[in-house]
């Protein structure tokens, strides 16, 4: 089995390392992940190492790594499932200013725990950290954060962890 | 016991509202469940939903090494994975050295192997000697804590610190081996295996302890598969993995040692591969000591870098001193994925450099926060009074899935 | 594998169990260190508490910038003041008058005993001691000043008795005293 071949049928766009045993398939239309992701699994690939986001001045890049426990071939691959989302415009300005971190609008991207459950604590995590919401995640709650970085997706770049806002916000928590 | 495969959409259907349903919260202030809380809906003793709440030990290391110089995330992950802290540092330098595109010189590499293999027996004791705890014999807990220490103190003589030893650096390791260290070594290992027989006897296979184990805590082979279950507890449901064998890192390519794998996946099973993973790993250590080859314990590019005071010191004490490189390193952009097989499974690291002094994206996986679907799948069914027998023979640890 | 998992006969278990138990009853297997009375001396490379030769150091702030919980800060320093020189490193040139330089201090509440400073240093003029059971009183102890710093850390309980401990194949580590 040509391993290349096998994902150059799924996307035209695969970047192969041979030497790190890097490979990596990119997914630019969001409607096709969840094909490619069954096709994939198909092909053995079976467990979900890590689901993370990469933040990008415009974009959010979302990275599912597999790899396989049951094709003897397919085990000494990392498979990186990448699909960039643009990331929407910020709607409210004045809405922002007040809380402890400014607002930033999430991404919707297809949950693929349906075809990885191991999938399902890492896309919590992701959601949490990078604002990425997964539509059909059974269970999409926060995981690691306490309560005061709600909403305001701390592994973005644009994350600033402001005292003033923080003491502002936390002011408001007592006057509810 | 949950005899049907693994669904993802019963996590939707388990209605456990109502007055028919006890919840009840274990933890997070430990008793028995560690740093993290285990909530557990009830019907009668028989759980019926088990929801593991984490993140009370959280600590940021993603977002604190995103913002520092790339060495400096080398005491970073070392803290967060306490038991196996090589292992964690090796992860790291492995993935900087693919973007930096050093390779370390054959004695290093024996060196980390050397020094990982030390580490997986500690770790592997400290999870025998808590699922001890968790089934109520101090004894073994005793046993296990102490007889960590003669490896502890192989790994304080080799590497000067107890724990956190900050061992491997990027492009080889930091001391070579002192004088006396193979002897002493040697005197361990033995000690170690006649102590397996001991452990054997009142321990592994006493019958109360299969009484309590054997049977509990079933994972079959499909639903470690799909729930990405990592470690010694992969290989007890029989899953032929081990990342030190699928895709080779330090010296383990020549290195002659067997994965053992279980077939039933209870929590028998899971103590009884870590036994056996630590006779793998005293024979590990014996073929390191043998063949360890003579030459340097830094590769030429950061030698060479190095001023006439350190070179002095590298040849009389041998002793790795940090050029200025080690500051400043700013690895060329690019991705780089790294995996090391740890004493309580695979960590993975993702990292994503732009050239810049600080990594741009850092991302890690730790071994415990894959174990995590346990709980939500194998308890339930059990009584809950083996819960703390699942809990504890999946060697979990909350502050290493927090991270 | 399965041989190894076979259930043990209850009674036989039950018997070598307890006749272990028994065995260890009458001849512990104590690896324990009587710790005030007597202390380890440690390897030599063991990474205990440091401090710095004054004449050595150049005060290039490497330490400082290596530091990964940045427990180190550089404090100004003066050398040869009133026109006295300090006596130069081997190998340099001396300097004549009062100069400007910094000198690291390190704040201990702070240090992870990594030694990235210690192995950074392009004159080697930190000097490492084995000494790592220092108690402080107050708070203010964990941040001397760079005068108090320079001092070499005061080990508790001289008079103890030293030893080394040694791997022993009946008792896993037993303790000799020092040579």
């Amino acid at each position: 089995m040509n391993i290349k071949d096998e994902l150059l049928k799924i996307s035209a766009n695969v970047v192969i390392d041979e030497k790190k045993a890097n490979y990596k398939i990119i997914i630019e239309d969001p409607v096709k992940i969840f094909d490619a992701a069954s096709s994939l699994k198909n092909l053995g690939f079976d467990h979900v190492v890590s689901v993370t986001g990469v933040d990008y001045p415009d974009k959010v890049e979302v990275i599912w790594h597999v790899s396989s426990y049951s094709v003897e071939d397919l085990k000494g691959i990392n498979l990186a499932l990448t699909l960039p989302v643009k990331k929407p415009e910020r709607v409210n300005q004045n809405e922002a200013q007040g809380n402890f971190a400014s607002k930033k609008p999430p991404v919707t991207v297809p949950s693929l725990v349906k075809i990885w459950p191991s999938a399902i604590f890492n896309e919590r995590e992701a959601f949490e950290m990078f604002g990425i919401i997964f539509e059909g995640h059974p269970d999409l709650r926060y995981l690691l954060l306490p309560e005061e970085f709600y909403e305001t997706w701390p592994m973005r770049k644009d994350f600033t962890y402001n005292r003033v806002n923080l003491l502002k916000y936390l002011r408001c928590l007592l006057n509810e | 016991m949950s005899e049907k495969i693994f669904n993802i959409d019963d996590l939707q259907n388990i209605n456990v509202e109502g007055e028919k349903y006890i919840i009840l919260q274990i933890g997070p202030s430990h008793p028995g469940s560690g740093h993290m809380r285990i909530k557990v809906w009830l019907d009668g003793d028989i759980i019926v939903k088990v929801d593991p709440d984490i993140g009370f030990v959280h600590r940021t290391s993603e977002w604190l090494s995103e913002r520092r110089e790339w060495i400096k995330a080398i005491p970073i992950v070392e803290r967060i994975m306490l038991p196996d802290t090589v292992h964690a540092n090796l992860a790291y330098v492995l993935a900087v050295e693919k973007l930096l595109g050093i390779e370390p010189p054959p004695r290093a590499q024996y060196l980390r192997s050397l020094v990982a293999e030390i580490n997986r027996i500690t770790s592997h004791l400290y999870g025998i000697g808590i699922f001890g705890i968790f089934l109520g014999s101090s004894t073994v807990y005793m046993w296990a804590f102490g007889d960590r220490e003669p490896f502890i103190d192989l790994m304080e003589m080799l590497t000067g610190a107890r724990i956190t030893t900050s061992y491997i650096i990027p492009g080889g390791v930091r001391w070579d081996i002192p004088n006396g260290f193979k002897e002493r070594a040697e005197t361990v290992l033995q000690y170690m295996e006649r102590r397996l027989k001991d452990y054997e006897d009142i321990w592994v296979k006493n019958p109360v302890v299969q009484a309590r184990t054997i049977n509990v805590g079933v994972l079959k082979k499909e639903d470690a598969i799909s729930l990405g279950v990592v470690g010694p507890n992969l290989r007890a449901s029989g899953v032929y993995y081990d990342t030190r064998k699928h895709q080779p890192y330090a010296a383990y390519p020549n290195l002659d040692f067997e994965v053992p794998t279980m077939k039933n996946g209870d929590a028998y099973d899971r103590l009884l591969i870590r036994v056996e993973e630590i006779k793998q790993s005293i024979r590990m250590i014996r073929q390191i000591l043998k063949d360890l080859p003579e030459g340097k314990i830094i590769a030429d590019q950061i030698y060479n870098q190095l001023n006439p005071v350190m070179k002095k010191n590298y040849e009389e004490k041998k002793r790795v001193m940090f050029p200025a490189f080690m500051i400043h390193m700013r690895p060329p952009p690019g991705e780089a994925t790294a995996k090391v097989e740890a004493g309580r499974g695979e960590i993975f690291f993702y990292i994503k450099s732009t050239g810049d002094k600080y990594p741009y994206r850092f991302r890690w996986v730790t071994p415990s926060f894959r174990n995590l679907p346990f709980f939500t799948h194998v308890a339930v069914g059990h009584r809950l009074a083996d819960l703390p027998t699942i809990y504890g023979s999946i060697d979990y640890f909350p502050p290493e899935a927090d991270r | 594998m399965n041989e190894v998992r076979k259930p043990r006969d209850p009674v036989t278990g039950h018997i070598k169990a307890l006749a272990k138990g028994f065995k260890y009853l009458l001849e512990p297997n104590r690896m324990t260190l009587d710790y005030p009375a007597e202390t380890m001396k440690l390897p030599p490379n063991y990474r205990g508490f440091f401090t710095v030769d004054d004449k050595k150091c150049i005060g290039c702030s490497m330490c400082e910038m290596v530091c990964p919980p940045e427990a180190i800060t550089m404090v100004p320093r003066i050398i040869g003041e009133g026109g006295k020189t300090l006596p130069a490193p081997e190998g340099e040139k001396e300097t004549k008058g009062p100069k400007r330089t910094k000198r690291p201090v390190v704040n201990w509440g702070k240090c992870i005993f990594c030694y990235f400073c210690v192995d950074v240093c392009p004159v080697d003029a930190f000097i490492p001691t084995q000494v790592h059971d220092v108690a402080f009183e107050k708070d203010k102890d964990y941040r001397p000043s760079y005068e108090e710093y320079l001092k070499p850390p005061e080990e508790p309980y001289k008079n103890a008795k030293k030893v080394v401990s040694k791997a022993d194949l009946k008792r896993g580590v037993s303790y000799e005293p020092a040579p």
